[in-house]
């Protein structure tokens, strides 16, 4: 029993010498044990101030552990979550595009997305299938997967100035505005993913308008 | 008027900065050469040049140090064969022209020396570099016409604008600029 200081000291030593945070916290909640066994056993009397202390440091690397193991579970993508991906969102890891897909809603349409004079409380992206703007009779793009509808309002505010009507069925992705702004505030590495895509989408429609 | 204040290129050169402001332009005004605020920043923004660019938004980036910083800059930040412009004035014009003040707190107080301890804790040096250290920096967003569309001035040293909040800038006035708005 009196053994078991050492046995806690090294194993907090090993906790030291580890780059994983993982086993960093793992070896810290053994060396706890190994602590408390120790001061709760070892001595002629129990001395409770460590071991209290000891179990509230094993409660908290336990919580961050089980964070940790949530963070690292491998997760899979749906082929639409893909498509998304590859189209729109390279740059993000798939736990990351979850995160940011997870705001949004699936559906599929064949009907008017945007029309003159709204103002979308929503921002789209095309999955699948294509869409038209239009304004007036006259068509002025032609959006393909990957493109989004209504970011013009969701960055400036202002009504839409075209219709955007779909060419058959397509398959939308859309996120409430107000909430996918306040979702992104904190987290600024999505945010400058959907910046990105927003800033290479406009810059395609700006540079087709002239 | 910022247009018509001075500044001196990396070759000595003397510009009206108005020149350098010929259509919509990110204007950063930065501190002298080796002020942790530059890192921040660059390692920030830097990742996001191409993107400005691409919304054919100018980025031009006015320090207050020496002309030969000016160089020892653009290699530090690897931005020798961006289409980034750098330019100087040590006078402080340009930046008092756009009400960017100078501030002993600001630069000298606890909030500035904790960010120039926790920053270099995670990489980012600072020195003395050259020019007038108590100068603040800032940021403004300037559209085609000149007029100012966002702005940021820094309170105290490190408190640069976020490079989202910038974006979020460029890319209201572009697509606010568009001829048809979906």
């Amino acid at each position: 029993m009196e053994n078991l200081i050492h046995v806690a000291n090294l194993l907090i030593l090993g906790s030291f010498l580890v780059r994983d945070i993982l086993w960093l916290r793992l070896l810290s909640i053994f060396g706890g044990l190994a602590f408390m066994g120790y001061f709760a056993l070892a001595l002629p009397e129990p001395l409770w101030a460590p071991v209290v202390w000891n179990s509230l440091f094993g409660v908290i690397n336990i919580y961050q552990i089980v964070r940790l193991m949530m963070e690292r579970r491998p997760v899979h993508l749906e082929p639409r979550e893909h498509r998304i991906r590859e189209l729109a969102f390279p740059g993000l890891s798939e736990r990351e595009l979850l995160r940011l897909l997870g705001q949004g809603r699936w559906e599929s349409t064949d009907d008017v997305l945007i029309a003159p004079g709204d103002l979308p409380n929503r921002l789209i992206l095309l999955s699948e299938g294509t869409a038209e703007v239009l304004v007036g009779q006259d068509q002025v793009a032609k959006l393909s997967p990957g493109r989004f509808v209504g970011e013009m309002a969701y960055l400036t505010g202002k009504p839409s100035s075209a219709l955007v009507r779909t060419m058959g069925q397509v398959e939308i992705l859309s996120w409430p505005a107000d909430a996918l702004r306040e979702y992104l505030k904190e987290d600024p590495m999505l945010c400058a993913a959907v910046q990105r895509q927003l800033g290479a989408d406009l810059a395609h429609k700006l540079r087709g308008q002239t | 008027m910022i247009a018509e204040t001075t500044v001196t290129d990396r070759h000595g050169n003397a510009l009206s900065l108005g020149d350098l402001l010929d259509g919509p332009v990110l204007v950063i005004f930065l501190r002298h050469w080796g002020c942790v605020e530059c890192s921040l920043l660059l390692t920030a923004l830097g990742p996001r040049l191409g993107e400005i660019a691409s919304l054919g938004v100018k980025v031009v980036m006015v320090g207050v140090g020496s002309v030969a910083g000016i160089g020892n800059f653009l290699t530090r930040y690897r931005l020798e064969n961006s289409e980034v412009t750098v330019v100087t004035d040590p006078s402080l014009k340009t930046h008092q022209a756009v009400g960017l003040k100078k501030s002993l707190w600001g630069v000298g107080g606890p909030q500035a020396n904790w960010t120039i301890v926790s920053n270099w804790l995670q990489g980012h040096p600072n020195t003395l570099g050259d020019g007038d250290i108590w100068q603040l920096g800032g940021a403004i967003l300037l559209d085609g016409a000149g007029a100012e569309i966002w702005r940021h001035d820094n309170r105290r040293l490190g408190d640069i604008a976020p490079h989202t909040e910038i974006m979020d800038a460029v890319l209201r006035m572009r697509a606010g600029e568009a001829e048809w708005r979906i």
